[in-house]
């Protein structure tokens, strides 16, 4: 471990990986709170930029702009009533309201602390966390691997938004679109139709710049749009007191616990742990009326929450790599194409890069204080940037960020087909993100099966009877595809009594 | 058509989609000498089959709860996908450079930033920057048109 660290401290010590975690964490505190834009959208417009990028700077620009936009989101929803990002909506609740009873830069400053000591909580978790699952998951051979996936996509499926067949055709279209090209076992084309450009697959990254980047365009095109508020005036942030802090202290611990449990979970997300925390906070404050009405605690609950998500989500990606979200996956697909295999050896064979991440998790949630500290009113002034411009700039981004990974045209079209679906999937409310999910470990998952299929003799029942930590995985997976049958049944039941 | 109706047909011709792959991949040209379960179509085979089956079960769904019913502007939206679709069309003949000029004009545009004087402007200084970063900062090199050496 202490070499691996030794190793970690070495990476770090590469000024790039300062100049993307400063521009990083500047750009995604922007781009978070410009609404609309968000955490998905800051990390693929980044993608190009990682491509000329070694390992660890590629990680750190994009860990930066992961932590930096939950951040940022706050900003916009306390200046001008309308979240940045949806992860800070329960953050509207208070902190618009201290805005209107004339402090915003006291909410800032709330927000701002709140979310330094969310995220850095989130950090202690992640580091305690991800060694021990990492090392547990040692004992995963081909079939646990296989039934870990299953329920990693049953997971996403069920808790997504929308119903879960549509999560779970999702995550199947996904599987599809990761089968195309050649074989992981032969090296045989499949789904070319003769077509040269398809023998490789569908790119990785076209993929999900389409499908979320230019899809959010395209949505924002054909939907309502937000009307922004005006910026209220304000000399600068402050930060609160230690004596304010008095009292509020349990609220900002169990809002940080419920995050970081909450972003373990995969799924899930930094908004709906941001609600729980703040119904909980509610409920338990002694200041509890007094939320709605500009109260501190409703800020501090929502942001350390959804902050300390950060930090939880990354614990299954780096202990596993296993994604928990749409961000986290688009994170491993940048690891895939800077070398680096995903999958339950991500730890044991690459130590150094993710005892590095951890660093840099820590040092990008610190950075967050001293660069918010230095542009909040910079970043005020950004949230006044007309929509057309910012969207007319992503589609250049989309498009370059495409382009970029191999210098081919097919995948520019793969990425405009693949924004044409995001669009009609959206339409139709079936989620994103387990098609992303399945695109990313569809090979994996691939592999898996069919070498658990040669270790069995073909036998699948051997899965169940003699690997029982896989027993486990498939019992859980099949009471999660259950759950809803079980729901269903019972409803008409209670019903009738 | 009702919405019920709409995302009813949605799913079924995702189901139509999922079940032309599978017949696909019964192609004798995929026929493999390994066993079933480890020939290379078994994996594809097995989620096209979940494929069809969720699909299926989706516009079952639709049908018996519909969707809600959301104002979508669908004019504007298929403007602007056709602006979207005739760039990448061009980038190849003209360059990324030249192509993205007359796109950013008409998007601008469509998402209604009309300025007389800024919406020219902006739909040159929008890609040229873009460009500038790419191919001088970034060092990505863009395709470039058959005029010149890097526009």
């Amino acid at each position: 471990m202490f070499e691996a660290l030794g190793a970690a401290l070495w990476l770090i010590t590469d000024p790039m990986v300062w100049l993307a975690i400063v521009t990083g964490t500047a750009l995604g505190i922007v781009i978070g709170a410009i609404p609309g834009l968000g955490s998905i959208i800051g990390i693929t417009i980044c993608l190009p930029f990682t491509f000329v990028m070694g390992q660890m700077p590629a990680i750190a620009l994009l860990l930066s702009v992961y932590c930096g936009s939950i951040y940022g989101g706050s900003i916009a929803a306390i200046l001008i009533n309308a979240p940045g990002t949806p992860q800070s909506a329960a953050t509207v609740l208070d902190g618009f309201s201290m805005t209107k009873l004339g402090k915003p830069g006291h909410a800032l400053g709330w927000a701002t602390a709140a979310s330094v000591f969310g995220g850095l909580f989130s950090c202690v978790v992640l580091i305690l966390l991800a060694p021990q699952l990492a090392a547990f998951a040692l004992n995963f051979g081909p079939v646990e691997v296989f039934a870990l996936i299953c329920l990693a996509l049953t997971c996403i499926a069920t808790i997504s938004r929308g119903s879960m067949i549509k999560g779970l055709l999702a995550g199947a279209i996904g599987l599809w679109c990761g089968a195309v090209g050649s074989d992981p076992i032969s090296g045989d084309l499949r789904f070319t139709f003769g077509y040269f450009p398809l023998s490789a697959g569908f790119d990785l990254v076209s993929m999900v710049v389409g499908l979320f980047a230019l899809s959010e365009v395209f949505s924002r095109i054909a939907g309502e749009r937000a009307e922004a508020g005006a910026v209220p005036a304000f000399s600068r942030m402050t930060l609160p007191s230690l004596g304010e802090w008095k009292g509020r202290l349990g609220v900002l611990l169990k809002s940080s616990v419920i995050g970081s449990v909450i972003g373990v979970l995969p799924g899930t997300g930094a908004a709906t742990a941001a609600f729980i925390s703040y119904a909980e906070a509610k409920r338990t404050s002694p200041r509890g009326d007094g939320f709605g009405k500009g109260e501190p605690d409703g800020i501090i609950a929502a942001e350390s929450a959804n902050n300390a998500v950060t930090g939880g989500a990354l614990v299954p990606t780096l202990a596993l790599g296993i994604p928990g979200d749409a961000v986290t996956a688009i994170m491993l697909s940048t690891l895939i194409i800077q070398g680096i295999t995903p999958g339950v050896r991500l730890m044991v064979e690459n130590p150094d890069i993710v005892y590095a991440s951890f660093i840099v998790l820590i040092i990008i949630n610190i950075a967050m204080l001293v660069i918010a500290l230095a542009t909040i009113r910079a970043i005020a002034f950004a949230l006044k940037a007309p929509e057309a411009i910012i969207f007319t700039l992503v589609v250049f981004f989309c498009v370059v960020g495409s382009y970029g990974v191999r210098s081919s045209m097919f995948d520019v079209m793969t990425m405009v087909a693949a924004g044409i679906v995001g669009f009609l999937f959206r339409y139709f409310h079936v989620p994103i993100a387990p098609m992303v999910i399945g695109l990313v470990l569809g090979s994996q998952m691939e592999l898996s099966l069919r070498q658990a299929l040669v270790i069995t003799d073909g036998d699948a029942t051997l899965f169940l009877t003699e690997h029982p930590i896989a027993l486990v995985l498939f019992i859980v997976t099949a009471l999660l595809l259950a759950k809803p049958i079980l729901l269903g049944l019972r409803r008409p039941r209670e019903n009738t009594a | 058509m009702t919405t019920h109706a709409r995302s009813s047909g949605f799913f079924l011709i995702l189901g139509l989609a999922g079940g032309l792959l599978l017949w696909h991949s019964f192609d004798p040209s995929y026929q493999s000498s390994a066993g079933s379960a480890r020939a290379m179509m078994f994996f594809p085979r097995v989620v096209l089959a979940l494929w069809i089956l969720l699909a299926l079960a989706g516009a079952l769904e639709a049908f018996r709860k519909g969707m809600e019913a959301e104002q979508w502007a669908l004019g504007r939206l298929a403007a602007f996908m056709a602006i979207v679709v005739t760039y990448v069309a061009l980038i190849p003949q003209l360059g990324f450079l030249i192509a993205s000029v007359p796109c950013a004009f008409l998007s601008l545009a469509v998402f209604g930033f009309r300025n007389p004087v800024l919406l020219p402007l902006a739909s040159v200084v929008l890609p040229v920057s873009v460009w500038a970063l790419f191919t001088y900062v970034i060092q990505i090199g863009l395709p470039a048109s058959p005029w010149f050496v890097t526009i």
